[in-house]
């Protein structure tokens, strides 16, 4: 009875259990050999090394968007019909009407301003320039303090919107315009 | 030795790699088919604001953050390669348990409402794309993908008062345009 039972446990069925294991494992062993062939890599992946001469970020900025940004610094819309105008060499030149409301009386007075841009120690620097208001230029010895103090006041508020929108260890390389645009390069110092 | 039991062997074998193949090909079937290329974004004409951010600083990004990302595997490093058509092939480093692999892939980038969507497009081990499997193995990747990126993109611009309009990609640039709000 027991050697029937042995007998019986070598049969074809028992084989073919055994081929069943050797087959699904010879494929198990063809898929890991096509993706080792097509995945394995023994090297590393080139490390990109920052180029200090190569911006990481460049921003282009419009002039409908200095504009914009113009007009709202000024609070309760004293600025009026601004008009914003790039030239070569960072310059941009600003336009428009302060309007004032006094006693009663709405005042309004022309006025325009040029003012450069530039990179300097990795941060914008902002100079003001001619001012004139009413068709009168107004820079003079007194007012120049004042033109210096306004230049590091915009210097200040344009350094702290890069600070907070590029991070502290962003490098300003370069301020360029052309007559459409103003073109910041910069570059992230960071690891 | 039976010629029945050879024929056994011999059946036991073919079915044993049918069904090992039969496996391996419901496996790929999951692991899905590639997004088609998107079409080509064209820059809004409304954009007052771009901001250009240069492929080598993707790289590096990558490679310096990628041992942080989720993966099922410790991944080794990763660079990217920006494409023309709103989309980037990048190559990630894994040490999986066949030793060093290279995954490789296909993101696409768009803006739906003012909101970055990154899309993962295609993944493949070596030769073998393994899309579908990349949310079996870490799900929800792609929604945390996109939820670090629009509040990254959310605090750096909370300041200029800036809404996204739309993403192109060149050869070297992803460029990001903006317009006042």
């Amino acid at each position: 009875m027991q050697s029937s039972f042995q007998s019986a446990d070598r049969t074809p069925i028992g084989f073919g259990c055994g081929g069943c294991g050797c087959g699904m494992l010879l494929a198990a062993l063809t898929l890991a050999v096509l993706v080792m062939a097509t995945a394995s890599t023994g090297g590393a992946l080139p490390v990109v090394k920052p180029d200090p001469a190569r911006p990481d970020i460049v921003i282009t900025v419009q002039d409908a968007f200095i504009k914009q940004a113009i007009v709202r610094s000024v609070p309760g819309g004293a600025l009026k019909d601004v008009t914003v105008k790039f030239q070569t060499g960072g310059v941009i030149a600003i336009q428009g009407r302060v309007e004032t409301t006094l006693l009663g009386q709405t005042l309004s007075a022309p006025f325009s301003l040029a003012m450069r841009l530039a990179a300097q120690n990795g941060r914008l620097r902002v100079d003001v320039g001619k001012v004139e208001v009413a068709g009168n230029e107004v820079v003079s010895a007194a007012l120049q303090g004042t033109l210096e103090g306004l230049g590091d006041q915009a210097s200040q508020m344009i350094n702290k919107e890069l600070v907070a929108g590029l991070g502290g260890d962003a490098y300003i390389m370069d301020v360029t315009t052309d007559d459409r645009r103003m073109i910041v390069r910069a570059r992230w110092t960071g690891p | 030795m039976n010629v029945n039991r050879w024929l056994g062997l011999l059946i036991g074998l073919l079915a044993g790699m049918f069904l090992c193949c039969a496996g391996t090909a419901v496996i790929l079937s999951l692991g899905g088919t590639a997004s088609p290329v998107p079409t080509l974004s064209v820059v809004p004409s409304n954009a007052t604001l771009d901001v250009a951010i240069d492929e080598a600083y993707l790289s590096r990004t990558l490679a310096q953050n990628a041992k942080g990302f989720p993966s099922p595997w410790p991944i080794l490093g990763g660079q990217m390669n920006l494409q023309p058509g709103n989309q980037a092939t990048f190559t990630v480093l894994v040490d999986g348990p066949l030793g060093r692999m290279a995954v490789t892939g296909r993101l696409t980038f768009g803006v739906t409402q003012g909101r970055l969507n990154i899309h993962i497009a295609e993944v493949k081990l070596g030769a073998i794309p393994v899309t579908g499997l990349i949310e079996f193995f870490v799900p929800g990747l792609e929604t945390q993908i996109n939820a670090e990126a629009n509040q990254q993109l959310q605090e750096r611009t909370a300041g200029a008062g800036v809404t996204l309009l739309g993403v192109t990609t060149d050869d070297q640039f992803l460029r990001f345009y903006f317009t006042e709000q």
